[in-house]
């Protein structure tokens, strides 16, 4: 994640994301190895999240076998255990997400037409397999991000398979547009009890304050300064640490925001365009997420 | 300040009020605020036996520096008006609570 190679440390941060797309052209595995380098090197660990990805050559969509063994490579190559691994690995990640954000409806991530539900499902639990096999003591963590499909992946894959939940959050606790939302953070607990998932972990992977409902604002609504984000960040972080509603964060929007780029809206991002530091670090810092 | 906390529990201070009780290496963190758009409250915190406790401001000032006031409380609980910027409350848990027999 741009950012936390040169500001990690310094803004207090223990984990970030590790995305590592796979196509049918590149399955190989050591395609994180620079990220990885480059956040050991300030203390930062990774959550590691594989997706698969359109070829960039215009071969076929990867295959569910293909995925699995792309997730057994890189969790091999990143799992710490001294076989196969990263030269000079200090930090292994344990923890994997497969498939962030998947949606048969075609919401969220553009995944290509190919990417149906069953697809889906199959490599989730090819994925997973492979995963527990590279690495035993490895945790995966689900994102339940379209309920449709999450409830039909549950009917062919026991959640006992899963470790831990990574749920997104981009609305503050007590400054919402649509209360009732799935993705309202205050709505956790009952959106995994519907889907039969309550009692696990809770990872927050997503943590950002730009959308309020679950479906983003127009560009230029956005109502919260800086201040407001510091102030919506401690309450929210604090609500859900306090009520454990969830156990970590990995807040995502770091960065300095880039010319003609909407995100990071200008509050909600921990660096400004100058690379220097907003109003928002030192409540960040107070938390050391 | 409260990452790698030891406990937590929610605390009970009224309508619109959000109060979280976290400890950590013996000291007692309490983390307070009201609901946005609700104004100020008075609440009772219910604290260690120790008699001081530093409630800083969870957001800064323009210059990145957290107002900070040392209060002094007895009985157990503190007096406090909350608003929406939440508000630390530390306190040490071994301090007080009368002398060793």
């Amino acid at each position: 994640m741009i950012g936390v190679k040169t500001y990690g440390a310094d803004l207090g941060m223990h984990w970030t994301r590790v995305p590592i797309d796979v196509s049918s052209g590149n399955y190989t595995g050591a395609n994180a190895d620079p990220m990885l380098k480059d956040i050991q090197g300030v203390g930062v660990v990774g959550y590691g999240i594989i997706n698969p990805a359109a070829d960039m050559q215009g071969g076929s969509f990867i295959t569910a076998a293909q995925f699995a063994q792309a997730v057994g490579r890189i969790v091999e190559r990143y799992d710490g255990d001294g076989t196969s691994d990263m030269e000079g690995l200090v930090y292994p990640i344990k923890v994997w997400e497969l498939i962030n954000e998947y949606s048969s409806s075609g919401m969220s991530k553009q995944y290509p037409s190919e990417f149906t539900r069953a697809v889906y499902m199959d490599m989730m639990q090819q994925g997973a397999a492979a995963l527990k096999s590279a690495c035993p003591d490895c945790l995966l963590a689900f994102d339940p991000f379209y309920e449709d499909d999450v409830t039909a992946l549950l009917g062919q894959f026991s959640a006992s398979n899963i470790d831990l939940i990574a749920f997104h959050a981009y609305t503050p606790l007590d400054f919402v547009d649509d209360y009732a939302s799935d993705f309202y953070i205050g709505n956790i607990a009952g959106y995994l009890s519907r889907l039969g998932l309550s009692g696990k972990p809770v990872w927050v992977t997503e943590y950002a304050f730009y959308d309020h409902k679950g479906a983003n604002r127009a560009a230029g609504t956005f109502p919260g300064s800086q201040e407001d984000n510091a102030r919506w960040f401690v309450q929210t972080t604090g609500w859900g640490f306090g009520s454990g509603a969830f156990e970590k964060i990995i807040y995502t929007e770091s960065r300095p925001r880039m010319p003609r780029q909407i995100r990071p809206l200008p509050g909600c991002r921990l660096l400004t365009a100058a690379a220097a530091k907003s109003p928002f670090i030192m409540p960040f810092r107070k938390w050391s997420p | 300040m409260i990452d790698r906390y030891e406990s937590k529990e929610a605390l009970s201070l009224g309508t619109d009020i959000y109060g979280y009780k976290f400890k950590k290496d013996s000291k007692v963190v309490c983390l307070v605020w009201s609901r946005e758009n609700t104004g100020s409250h008075q609440v009772t915190l219910p604290l260690p036996q120790s008699s001081r406790a530093t409630v800083t401001e969870a957001v800064p000032d323009g210059s990145g520096d957290f107002s900070s006031t040392v209060m002094t409380f007895s009985g157990g609980s503190l007096a406090l008006t909350v608003a929406e910027t939440p508000v630390y409350v530390e306190a040490d848990e071994a301090q007080g609570g009368g002398r060793p027999q």
